[in-house]
């Protein structure tokens, strides 16, 4: 991986990272505890290439393997409901573009698809979301389901497997990544 | 309208009641109780009514001689000692009154169990209440003018017992422990621990009221149901003691001009039975429902809809000379229409936001969704309410609401079993975990059936 062509402010390299969410409502912080090296690229929102899919989830985690690079795509939520659901399932589409950018550019190839984390303080779409009445439409239902059996629905990406994380009452948690 | 609700928060505790290995729930102003068929919410609510409606009856004839109790003679004899006036009753103090009680309780629960459900068909292991709370402390207060053997009495906040010249005899600091327990505990919930008998009346005055599930076929066939009662044959009328009593309330139930549920009758009417209900002139009245704007007609109630005979039992109570301090409800919803539902959701709230402890069991999830969206609309301002087309007393704050989840478990042994869970409540409502499931795969089904949507 070609590191020199990165900002220094865009990546953090080791084996205990940090990613950040920065929002005033939705502060959050996730420490990742790494069996393997990995470089952790967190920018401005704002910095969002040419494409099309504007949102970007919080972090991009690169994992060295032996001979290639495993990718996860981390976003940090204070509540996930419905809106916040399709949300991410956005923000990790977009972050998969900026993967693929930086794995473009940075000569670091990774096999497909990546591994997609959501890490969040309060579940409002599981068994205990206190709104039935919207499970009787088909949006809520499939969001309700793919929350519940851990796949999503990516654009472009197709269907996915994800991992869930829970972060304390300040927005804090952590995760051992082998 | 000032919101009023029920001073104290405690929770019942129990072990092997049907299915429940151990169960505990905390009884709050609203209080739901969810989930599966069979699984003993109406076991919990009947032992819960027991234990208001009954527990005065449990205290032990003779002075007891348990720690507990020796504890709570011991507090009382300090204050008579101190020679003050008045005493407010800390959190500790207050619970030794609470744990002896829960003695009690636990010591007579087979009693108490015969009673409700029938000899030996419940067989409980423990009965307690516990986590005891009081929102403002209760004082005891001695009246030092009053006559010798003038009546022990209490107000809001207090209870006050006429100064024994000298040292009183143990019976009386008996009977003194029992009415200080009593008032804490069971106030607001249930009659006084001596309550004013009437000749007629079966129950005394402020007593919880329990509406069973079924109500239909209890108003119509009550005097059947009593008459069969009555009869030589009366142990072929087998029915849970809550709603025997309930049928005696009915029995001898009395319209009451503007009595304190008055506002409320008038809004079940106008909003939701879209009628009127009134007794005829007899003894044992027959009830008969004029349809709005229309006076002249009078029918029986064998002949309207299920809604006017489900909800009945519900309208003349709140029209009655019966006063009751607390209500169960079980399943409010049954037989009405969605939009029916809605709009007895927002009257019991009323209800409660009122003064009335309304304790429910429920399996409508559209009345379970009201429920939960009148604790977010508590969150908001009265503009925002009105664009709701709510209204403030319409909407509860979820500290005032405690809901609980039943759910059937098969255990390894291959019996099953209930565990009773809290359900989360804030102000983005209550968890619906009793319904949440079930409404997706049902919607899942809906659109898997459905060609052509995208799946």
């Amino acid at each position: 991986m070609k590191r020199e062509r990165v900002e220094s402010t865009a990546a953090t390299e080791g084996t205990q990272l940090v990613v950040r969410e920065s929002e005033e409502s939705g502060e959050a912080e996730l420490t990742l505890h790494l069996a393997r090296n990995g470089v952790l690229f967190q920018y401005p929102h704002n910095n969002n290439f040419i494409f099309s899919n504007k949102k970007r989830a919080d972090g991009i985690l690169f994992l060295q393997r032996e001979n290639d690079w495993e990718v996860m795509i981390v976003e940090l939520k204070k509540t996930v409901k419905l809106k916040e659901w399709m949300k991410i399932k956005e923000q990790w589409h977009g972050a998969w573009l900026h993967a693929l950018a930086l794995s473009g550019v940075l000569e670091a190839p990774f096999p497909q698809p990546p591994r997609f984390l959501v890490a969040y303080r309060k579940d409002g779409i599981d068994e205990n979301a206190p709104d039935p009445v919207l499970l009787k439409s088909p949006e809520y239902t499939r969001a309700f389901i793919e929350w519940r059996e851990g796949h999503a629905a990516l654009n472009e990406i197709g269907e996915v497997t994800f991992e869930k994380a829970r972060l304390d009452e300040a927005g804090r948690g952590s995760l051992h990544i082998p | 309208m000032k919101r009023r609700y029920m001073k104290q928060q405690w929770t019942l505790r129990f072990k092997k009641l049907g299915l429940i290995e151990e169960g505990a729930v905390r009884i709050a102003p609203l209080m739901l109780f969810t989930g599966d068929n069979n699984t003993g919410k109406s076991y919990v609510m009947t032992l819960l009514w027991g234990v208001i409606a009954l527990g005065r009856s449990l205290f032990p004839t003779a002075i007891p001689e348990s720690e507990s109790y020796r504890q709570c003679e011991k507090w009382l004899g300090s204050f008579l000692q101190e020679g003050e006036d008045e005493k407010t009753l800390l959190l500790e103090d207050e619970e030794v009154f609470v744990r002896w009680f829960g003695d009690v309780l636990n010591q007579r629960r087979q009693t108490l169990c015969d009673k409700l459900f029938g000899e030996n068909a419940v067989r409980l292991r423990e009965l307690r209440i516990a986590d005891f709370v009081r929102e403002r402390p209760l004082s005891l207060r001695w009246n030092r003018d009053a006559a010798e053997g003038s009546r022990y009495s209490s107000g809001k906040h207090y209870v006050r017992f006429p100064l024994p010249s000298s040292s009183p005899p143990r019976a009386e600091v008996y009977r003194m422990i029992q009415y200080l327990t009593w008032k804490l505990i069971m106030d607001d919930l249930s009659a006084p621990l001596y309550p004013p008998r009437s000749p007629v009346k079966t129950v005394p005055s402020g007593e919880i009221l329990y509406l069973p599930a079924a109500r239909t076929g209890f108003i119509l066939l009550r005097k059947i149901v009593a008459s069969a009662a009555l009869s030589s044959e009366a142990k072929g009328v087998q029915l849970l003691l809550p709603v025997r009593y309930f049928l005696q309330r009915l029995l001898t139930l009395s319209f009451k001009e503007n009595n304190r549920f008055s506002a409320f009758a008038d809004i079940l009417e106008r909003r939701i039975l879209r009628g009127h209900i009134h007794p005829d002139g007899a003894p044992l009245p027959e009830y008969r429902y004029s349809p709005q704007g229309q006076d002249n007609e009078a029918l029986p109630l064998w002949r309207t809809s299920s809604l006017i005979t489900e909800l009945a039992p519900l309208l003349v109570f709140l029209r009655g000379d019966d006063d009751f301090r607390s209500l169960i409800i079980e399943e409010p919803e049954a037989h009405l229409h969605l939009e029916m539902q809605r709009e007895l959701a927002r009257l019991l709230v009323r209800l409660v936001n009122s003064g009335l402890p309304v304790w429910i069991t429920t399996h409508g999830d559209s009345f379970f969704q009201q429920v939960s969206n009148l604790v977010k609309a508590s969150a908001i301002d009265d503009a925002a309410l009105s664009r709701l087309d709510l209204e403030p007393e319409e909407s509860i704050q979820p500290e005032r609401v405690s809901a609980w989840h039943f759910q059937r478990v098969s255990a390894s042994s291959g019996r099953d079993r209930t565990e009773i869970s809290p359900l989360h409540a804030d102000h983005d409502g209550i968890a619906a975990t009793a319904f949440n499931a079930a409404i997706a795969e049902l919607t899942r089904q809906t659109l898997d059936l459905s060609p052509g949507d995208e799946a």
